[in-house]
């Protein structure tokens, strides 16, 4: 049983700038990780090559086993692989449970119907997992309408309709309140409880480091540093990129 | 009750209104045998689903084409030529131009898959003339300048080709909105809000976006195809920029994204158009003019205000209502 | 006659890139595609010949400024409070476009017009005689790209625009004036439609639907490339020699419009950013 995501020598270059340099990366299933680093260190562009949004140029992606590089998001999409956006990119104009059913008539979601015959049952069921309670009241409500947080927590629920083997989560708790963060805190610690692997991009350290168990640091496009947080507090390597040279933990 | 109020309790419902639209529309040939007027509203027909058939383009799915002359010429050549070289009867060309303009439409959606939106509207321009030049290039397969003529009528009676054009109108509008606010009309609009979530949702946003093409080339073939056989005649002018923007006219007079508002726009453009006829040098100048102010203060269209009860989110809304009212009942 | 060739596809290249560039800097600007860029060429022509009388400088002096200012009006009344809907205010353009249409013809008549020459005569240039004003259109036509080139890039004012250009956010937070920044590329693109009116249009008619020629230049857009400049400054000489060699070869002027669209879709086949185009990351939604 080999790791669930797997990339190798992934690069890829914007005219001038080099965003991802030769990225490395073996992630296992089950596992919860978090990937951070400066910013402009090309984590994002790594989830947009992950999931096939851009093409790399050079570099092999393998999720589950299965080459992945060159195929078309949604294809990735439907082989269990989903991900949220920084933005938080739901439909605007759609209502909220609209935007969750979405999910619903992926393929992969059509084709574990498990005779459910209905398109709803299934989203309800996201959305009460991410706590959009009561799903009654809130689903008919305009996706803009809702708080940052809930859109938040909307993104994490439509990937959930994908039922996905592995989940990208970027920057979850961007722009989020102390409540609001405990709320996706727990969610996502719940999730990774059921057994759904995870990898967090993010910059707040704190809630961060009380999820995962290993770190992964990405400094101008490329991995300097792997393992767990209290160790990568220490690398140099790691203080050198967040602090420059002169900087010291 | 009397009268008053029995009139009144018909129109509080817009579902009512629409029946008695719908039936005065249907009698009106009974009321009047007036060629002039009755040739008016068969444009309108017309030129309703040649608006909707952009609509679906640009309102659902989020595709701005500048060319949807190409679908409605092209169809309209082809059933010409059917009809003409092959003597094939108007029952027979009209659905098979309308299947014409499924390939055409899926011919015209071949740059959007390296073009990204406002490239692709620009393209999308060059299309309906190049077929224009073609057909200048090609004399003899295509009949020129003069274009062909001598198309076999809908009917001699024009009440009766009212009456068809009715039914192409009502029966594409009515396709087209329960595809707008089916499951599919809500992938399409998924699309439009953001084609890039929607692919990492898992949907197939290129075979989503050439089946809009082939429906809106189908829609827009037919009444290609109608407008043939009822002026009896073609010709290349067809393929003019100008009337691809009159499809963008209607629909977005009437309220992009509805379909029907297409119906509304395409009617009050007809009439507005027969109105002017006396002051023909100023016709187009203040048709652009009411374009240019419509497109500023009117985004909506017109019947975007009463269109938005009228709830488009049907898609799923009747199985979220099923199941809202199953769990009160069990709750009971 | 290779010559003729020659010359027609220069003049008729340098037309397509002042024309392209006048577009493409309001769409990288303020991403808006303003339809009605060809109307405001055609729109300058009209002015000229209608103050004829006053002189020909005079004429095309006051024509510019007035071009400008009828430009700067439109975008405050129409464009501006549209920018946030790039589709309806393109719809919002092309409207405009027919209004002026139907204006200039109803104000001049629907018959051609011509605007006279600038410089009358001949030149003898490598033993082949060219028109005066051909060879002044494509001296000015060069001579504007440069002054364009210098303009946006090394004054501070070209420097706002490449930064709005680039990234409006930023560009915002880094305390540059947005709303300048639009309005001074609007007059830039007027000005820019307008001089090649002045240039250009007496070596074509002056017609009410001059304006489309705004059309014959998209494949040079689309060519050219995403966002760039250069790409769209070389498509141009290349569409125009194209056009012109079928033109010539090929019987009606019909053909040409044909070849250059199948070329383009060629060329995009393989190189779906156009022959200069950047590729960019993702993608935000359809239009």
């Amino acid at each position: 049983m080999g790791p669930i995501l797997e990339v190798r020598g992934l690069s890829k270059r914007f005219g001038g700038i080099v965003a991802v340099n030769n990225f490395s990366l073996q992630i296992d299933k089950g596992e919860i990780i978090g990937l951070i680093g400066p910013n402009g260190a090309g984590k994002t562009t790594l989830f947009n090559l992950v999931t096939g949004l851009i093409k790399p140029d050079s570099g092999t992606v393998l999720f589950e086993g299965r080459n992945i590089t060159r195929l078309k998001p949604h294809k990735i999409a439907n082989l269990g692989l989903a991900r949220t956006f920084q933005n938080t990119q739901s439909f605007k104009q759609m209502l909220v449970i609209e935007n969750v059913a979405i999910a619903r008539f992926s393929e992969r979601a059509m084709s574990r119907r498990n005779g459910d015959d209905d398109f709803v049952s299934k989203p309800l069921e996201a959305l009460r997992r991410v706590n959009l309670v009561p799903p009654e009241s809130n689903m008919f409500m305009l996706a803009s309408q809702l708080s940052h947080g809930q859109s938040k927590r909307l993104d994490v629920a439509r990937a959930l309709v994908l039922e996905p083997d592995l989940l990208l989560l970027d920057e979850p708790f961007g722009g989020l309140g102390k409540i609001e963060m405990t709320i996706m805190s727990s969610l996502i610690k719940k999730l990774h409880d059921e057994g759904l692997t995870i990898v967090i991009i993010e910059h707040k350290m704190r809630a961060l480091v009380k999820l995962v168990k290993k770190l992964v640091v990405m400094h101008f496009g490329e991995n300097i540093a792997e393992g767990p947080p209290l160790e990568i507090a220490k690398d140099s390597k790691v203080c050198e990129a967040y602090l420059g040279k002169e900087g010291v933990v | 009750m009397s009268f008053g109020t029995y009139l009144k309790e018909i129109f509080s419902s817009r579902r009512n209104l629409v029946i008695v639209l719908l039936i005065l529309l249907l009698f009106i040939p009974a009321l009047t045998r007036d060629h002039y007027i009755l040739t008016i509203l068969i444009f309108a027909n017309i030129f309703a689903v040649f608006g909707a058939s952009w609509d679906i383009l640009a309102g659902v799915i989020g595709i701005f084409s500048f060319g949807q002359a190409f679908f409605f010429g092209g169809a309209g050549y082809i059933s010409a030529l059917l009809n003409v070289e092959l003597g094939l009867p108007p029952l027979m060309t009209i659905p098979l131009g309308g299947a014409c303009g499924v390939i055409v439409g899926l011919v015209f959606g071949l740059p959007s898959l390296r073009l990204k939106g406002p490239y692709f509207t620009i393209m999308s321009l060059l299309f309906p003339t190049t077929v224009m030049a073609l057909i200048y290039m090609f004399p003899s397969l295509s009949g020129g300048e003069a274009g062909i003529y001598g198309l076999a009528p809908i009917s001699n009676d024009i009440a009766v080709t009212y009456l068809a054009s009715l039914f192409l109108m009502l029966g594409s509008i009515f396709v087209l909105m329960k595809i707008a606010s089916s499951r599919l009309g809500l992938i399409f609009r998924s699309i439009r809000d953001d084609a890039d979530t929607a692919e990492a949702t898992g949907i197939n946003t290129t075979k989503y976006k050439f089946l809009s093409f082939a429906i809106s080339g189908l829609f827009a073939g037919l009444a290609g195809a109608f407008q043939a056989h009822f002026l009896m005649s073609i010709s290349p002018s067809i393929f003019n920029p100008v009337n691809s923007f009159n499809a963008i006219l209607y629909a977005a007079l009437g309220g992009m994204g509805t379909i029907f508002g297409s119906v509304g726009g395409a009617f009050i453009m007809s009439i507005l158009n027969e109105a002017l006829r006396g002051i023909a040098e100023f016709r187009v100048l203040i048709y652009a003019i009411a374009m240019m102010l419509v497109f500023r203060y009117l985004p909506e269209g017109i019947f975007r205000r009463v269109g938005r009860h009228f709830n488009f989110r049907l898609g799923i809304w009747g199985e979220v209502k099923k199941l809202r009212r199953s769990r009160h009942g069990s709750n009971s | 006659m290779i010559e003729e060739i020659v010359i027609s596809g220069l003049i008729l290249g340098g037309l397509y890139a002042l024309l392209s560039l006048g577009f493409s800097l309001i769409r990288g600007v303020a991403r808006i595609m303003n339809l009605a860029h060809g109307a405001l060429y055609m729109l300058t022509a009209y002015l000229i010949y209608s103050l004829l009388y006053l002189g020909l400088g005079t004429a095309i002096i006051i024509s510019l400024v007035l071009i400008v200012l009828i430009t700067l009006i439109i975008y405050k009344l129409l464009i501006g409070p549209m920018r946030e809907k790039e589709a309806k205010a393109a719809l919002v353009t092309l409207a405009l476009a027919l209004v002026f249409q139907e204006s200039v013809k109803l104000i001049w008549g629907p018959e051609f017009k011509s605007i006279p020459y600038l410089i009358s005569g001949y030149v003898t240039l490598l033993g082949v005689r060219v028109v005066s004003q051909k060879l002044l259109a494509l001296v000015a036509a060069a001579g504007l790209v440069l002054v364009l080139w210098f303009f946006v890039m090394r004054t501070k004012i070209g420097k706002g625009i490449r930064a709005v250009a680039q990234n409006m956010e930023v560009a915002r937070l880094v305390g540059i004036n947005i709303r300048r920044v639009f309005m001074i590329s609007m007059g830039l693109s007027a000005l820019l439609a307008g001089l090649a009116a002045v240039f250009f249009a007496p070596l074509y008619v002056v017609s009410p639907t001059q304006w489309t020629i705004l059309f014959q230049a998209f494949p040079v857009i689309v060519l050219g490339g995403l966002g760039s400049l250069k790409g769209s400054f070389i498509a141009s000489f290349v569409m125009s020699f194209i056009e012109k060699i079928v033109e010539f070869y090929v019987a009606g002027g019909y053909a040409a419009g044909v070849v250059s669209f199948v070329i383009m879709a060629v060329i995009l086949l393989v190189r779906p950013t156009g022959l200069f185009g950047k590729s960019r990351s993702g993608g935000g939604s359809g239009f």
